[in-house]
């Protein structure tokens, strides 16, 4: 099979050396440049979460600085209504749920193209670096830019990313290092080149032993132990072109993703041998073309090409060759074309469509080697006024699969509706309510279908509601108070047809099992004051109360128990000072006790936690270059807790990284 | 300046570039010590056999409470029994069920003097539950979840097997004063299960459907002969499950709550307080959930106690307990997901912790 990644590095290390050779070969006068480029670079607008019609909360690069930020879960764990399922480690896998609803209905995407996972359905967030993303959002149950492609509409969430954008030619190199043997080099260079074209390229390795401390608690006794095969070994390149055709912005990226690593596997008690490893490998290509076409018309197109190759091993005796090696080959072929239509100001209509062909394949005897067709569309239309918004969507869903062994399902069709209000009632009082519903579809993923056994081709979709009502007001007062706004949102999720693995005596299968409630109230509370003209204090704390609770059956055991993994109280809170000397940031992080198994037993429950945190930065500027200093202390209480049932979190570290741009 | 910050640049390139590659070497070499899994227990003669799951059977000396000897048998063994002199020990293969070579179909017949394996019999493929009656030893295969139904079978006293022709289809089954007590449980393609309760008496050739005389239950889980009372467990996987004691009539004598997944339950006789019996279940939990745990059951007083081993020992059993034997003074708990034998009285209090079974791999 197309394996050529092994070969691939080569090809890598020849394509950097390609790419620096011709964009040094452009020999120009860079003073004169920079200053045309201020002038022409247009920047992506950062949405505004004050008057997003449903919950939005936006982070930047100088975000992810301020707070010593590193991976994309570093930052997703900072925001209000989010839990991030962390298996621990640098390497352990984090999939983020949003409100209770689980991993599978939150959507990643960057630079407008969802990233997929046709067979798991969901993302692994601790793979993705914010080494050169400049913005991240998260929009929960609605999204006010309606010309979004049709999939990044489809979930019920959409943690959107956005890769920085150069404004300036130059390099840099940087160096982190941390506990546990962490050690991470980034390369990168950007380039401008003449009329409103540029180019980044940004290259990151990165290891970790992972082999932390940790208290296991047995009964009466409590024993100190160190993790075992939590090593990480990971390598990533990035390449994004940005520039004009025929008065439209375009933008090209090609990125490779290599890692290795080690699978430590729930802590036993007695045994701590566990012999698994899990290989990765991943490269994309994707395009965006975004052009007005006249006054009217706006017209965006995507394409993108996905390959992934995934291996996983476990050395094991009880297996007849020592090992059981499972490999997984997926290939994805993605393109998009919507059409923005606005006949008045402040009203729009869009109608964008999405096709892809994704198919797995898998060394499984027997194994059913899927491929499937879908296409996803949606017709959206929006009216803004000063002090109103409405945006309605209607989303359409078609998905077809064909297996080389065994029965096929019946393609899936649905059609899933949308509204959003937003309404500011007194003109002269910068208060916002909004009200928002949203009816979401999570097809049954390839590994839901058909793995082997397990899967089921009976499965019905999953079902989700969401309905979102709440308030925003935000204002600024005189000098000192740059920044002030609060947002209280309160929400109810229903879930049905959840699709669960399920013992059935011997053997785990897929199932429709299953409903569930959420109701729950996110609060959010954030302020910037200037102390001094040059010192500036920010703050943001947020609250979440979630009431996540099976409804399938009432007479069974677990009925109106709190669904596992979903804290009831959880809150964050972020003091930053910045200040010429060094910019620090204290961290706090509280969640409430949470359950590892649907029944909520004293012995299925997992302790509360307190996290506290600190980060510092600071920038020195010399005559030819500048240096970035950076530092982190992590959980400085050296509180030993676990976010996933006897996948315990590291207790104290620290990380330390220095930058030189020139 | 510029020249040399563009040297180091590319030079660090290269370096990170060609650090890369990692063999990930964790693969086990001929002479490497690994851990193996326990998976059931029986005794005899004053040693308890355990098989392994890593092909292996173990013999343990019940004095010394050391492992002795060691003899070669199938893939991925399950349970045991001892017939005439011989442990017949069914080989299930389900580690490799998704791999060309599949499930096994073979019981093993170890000689318990020798301590060798003296033949194989080919049984209907992944076998797992083997019974020990007067005239033969019953096996009940699981069959491969798809076409091949669970099947039992019989093995007289000359090897020779064949199909239990009136009870054909049993999961689950125990032996209890000379009739076969046990469930089938049917799938059709979307997953619903018919459950049914078949008891088969081999002298007579009687047999009953349903032999619980009161409402069936919905989700058994397994069935197990403790003492006097056989004795159904039931789960839905996910809740704690629940224990039901019937009498050799199939009436309801007791039933109680008790840990995550029950698998078998064991009768301690005469030891409680009036003279009577003390039942033991022992409960594997979820695979590497650590939530295995034992359940006591006083029958003088109806006291039920949950996380006895724990209670009596100030610790857990650990990461899935799959049998539970109790032998003379003592009692002997498998302990799979931790490799671990826990020898402890008869009041689940630890003598000993046999731990990390070591082998070799040859």
């Amino acid at each position: 099979m197309l394996r050529y990644f092994y070969c691939n590095k080569v090809g890598f290390i020849c394509l950097f050396f390609f790419v620096y050779a011709v964009s040094s070969a452009q020999v120009v006068d860079s003073v004169a440049y920079n200053q045309l480029l201020e002038l022409e670079v247009v920047s992506s607008a950062k949405p505004s979460s004050a008057s997003s019609s449903s919950p939005l909360q936006v982070m930047d690069d100088d975000d992810f600085l301020r707070i010593g930020a590193l991976s994309l879960s570093d930052a997703v764990k900072r925001m209000t209504g989010v839990d991030v399922r962390d298996y621990g480690g640098v390497g352990g896998l984090k999939s983020v749920s949003v409100r209770g609803l689980g991993a599978k209905h939150t959507a990643v995407s960057y630079d407008g193209i969802v990233l997929s996972d046709a067979q798991s359905g969901q993302v692994d967030i601790g793979r993705l670096s914010l080494g050169n993303v400049g913005m991240l959002s998260l929009s929960m149950g609605g999204e006010d830019d309606i010309f979004k492609s049709a999939t990044e509409h489809a979930s019920a969430s959409l943690l959107s990313l956005h890769a920085l954008r150069p404004s300036k030619t130059h390099f840099y190199v940087s160096v982190r290092a941390g506990s546990f043997g962490y050690v991470d080099a980034t390369l990168h260079h950007d380039r401008c080149f003449k009329k409103s074209w540029s180019a980044s390229l940004h290259g990151n390795y990165m290891r970790s032993d992972g082999m932390y401390p940790f208290i296991l608690v047995n009964g009466e006794n409590e024993t100190l132990e160190k993790r075992r095969d939590s090593d990480i070994q990971s390598f990533n390149v990035e390449g994004n072109l940005f520039g004009r055709i025929a008065g439209g912005d375009l933008n090209v990226k090609i990125s490779m993703y290599d890692s290795e690593r080690g699978l430590p596997g729930a802590v036993n008690l007695y045994n701590k041998e566990n012999r698994e490893r899990l290989w990765d490998n991943n490269l994309y290509a994707q395009a965006c073309y975004d052009v007005p076409l006249n006054r009217f018309f706006h017209l965006k197109a995507r394409l993108k090409y996905d390959y992934n190759y995934s291996k996983y091993r476990e050395v094991n005796k009880n297996y007849f060759s020592g090992k059981q090696t499972d490999t997984n080959e997926k290939n994805e072929c993605y393109a998009s074309l919507g059409v923005k239509y606005e006949p008045l100001s402040g009203l729009s209509f869009a109608l964008t469509s999405d096709v892809a062909y994704s198919t797995l394949y898998n060394n499984f005897e027997g194994g059913k080697n899927p491929r499937r067709i879908s296409s996803i569309s949606v017709f959206a239309a929006k009216y803004s006024v000063i002090r109103f918004t409405v945006t309605a969507m209607l989303l359409g869903t078609y998905m077809a699969d064909e297996v080389k062994v065994g029965v096929t399902p019946e393609p899936y069709k649905r059609l899933s509706p949308s509204l959003a209000l937003m309404y500011q009632p007194i003109a002269s009082f910068p208060l916002r309510l909004r009200v928002s519903y949203k009816d979401t579809y999570r097809v049954p993923t390839f590994a839901d279908l058909y793995y082997l056994r397990l899967g089921n081709v009976g499965l019905k979709p999953e079902k989700a509601s969401q309905f979102n009502f709440g308030f925003i007001w935000n204002e600024s007062f005189g000098r000192v108070v740059k920044y002030a706004s609060v947002v209280v949102d309160g929400y109810y999720n229903k879930v049905k047809d959840k699709i669960v693995a399920l013992p059935t005596m011997y053997v785990w299968r897929m199932m429709n099992f299953g409903e569930a409630e959420i109701a729950g109230v996110d609060a959010n509370v954030q302020a910037e004051l200037a102390m001094s003209r040059k010192v500036s204090l920010l703050l943001d704390a947020g609250y979440s109360y979630q009431y996540a609770v099976d409804v399938t059956d009432p007479s069974a055991k677990n009925y109106r128990h709190q669904i596992p993994y979903t804290p009831r109280n959880s809150g964050k809170f972020t003091l930053s000072v910045l200040n010429p000397y060094v910019n620090v940031s204290y961290i706090f992080t509280a969640v409430g006790e949470r359950y590892m198994l649907p029944q909520n037993t004293t012995r299925n429950r997992i302790d509360g936690y307190l996290e506290h945190s600190l980060s510092m930065n600071r920038d020195f500027d010399f005559q030819a270059c500048s240096l970035r200093l950076q530092g982190e202390l992590l959980n400085i209480g050296n509180r030993q807790y676990e976010i996933i049932r006897y996948y315990p979190m590291p207790r104290f570290s620290w990380r330390l990284s220095a930058r030189l741009n020139f | 300046m510029k020249w040399f910050f563009k040297k180091v640049f590319l030079l660090t390139a290269i370096v990170c570039l060609a650090a890369c590659d990692n063999g990930g070497d964790d693969l086990l070499s001929p002479t490497d010590e690994y851990i193996a899994q326990p998976r059931y227990l029986v005794a005899h003669n004053g040693k308890v056999y355990v098989t392994f799951y890593d092909g292996n059977v173990a013999r343990i000396d019940t004095a010394t409470l050391e492992i002795e000897a060691v003899a070669r048998v199938g893939r991925n063994p399950e349970q045991l029994a001892v017939y005439n002199g011989s442990l017949y020990v069914a080989n299930s293969g389900g580690m490799d069920y998704s791999t060309s070579l599949g499930y096994d179909k073979t019981v093993s017949v170890v000689d318990v003097e020798t301590f060798t394996e003296v033949k194989k019999i080919d049984v209907v493929c992944n076998p797992a539950v083997v019974v020990a009656s007067e005239n033969g030893v019953y096996v009940a295969s699981y069959g491969n979840y798809y076409d091949i139904p669970s099947t039992l079978q019989f093995i007289n006293a000359d090897g020779d097997v064949s199909v239990v022709e009136k009870c054909c289809n049993m999961t689950e089954v125990c032996y209890n004063s000379g009739v076969l007590y046990g469930f089938f449980s049917q799938y059709d393609e979307n997953w619903n299960a018919t459950i049914t309760y078949m008891s088969y008496n081999p002298v007579t050739g009687a047999v009953e459907t349903p032999w619980i005389k009161e409402q069936e239950l919905p989700s058994p889980y397994k069935v197990s002969s403790a003492g006097n009372y056989v004795c159904v467990t039931s789960s839905d996987y996910v809740n704690d499950g629940d224990v039901y004691f019937y009498d050799t009539d199939g009436v309801l004598v007791k039933k109680f709550a008790t840990g995550l997944n029950p698998v078998k339950a064991v009768a301690v006789q005469n030891v409680s307080q009036n003279g009577k019996d003390v039942f033991y279940v022992l409960n594997s939990g979820d695979w590497k959930s650590n939530n295995s745990s034992l359940t006591m059951y006083d029958f003088a007083n109806g006291t039920v106690k949950q996380n006895y081993f724990e209670l009596q020992n100030g610790r857990c059993l650990g990461n899935t307990a799959n049998d539970i034997v109790v032998y003379g003074s003592k009692m002997y708990i498998a302990v799979s997901g931790e490799s671990t034998i826990e020898v402890t009285t008869l009041d689940a209090k630890s003598i000993k912790q046999i731990e990390h079974v070591v082998r070799v791999w040859k």
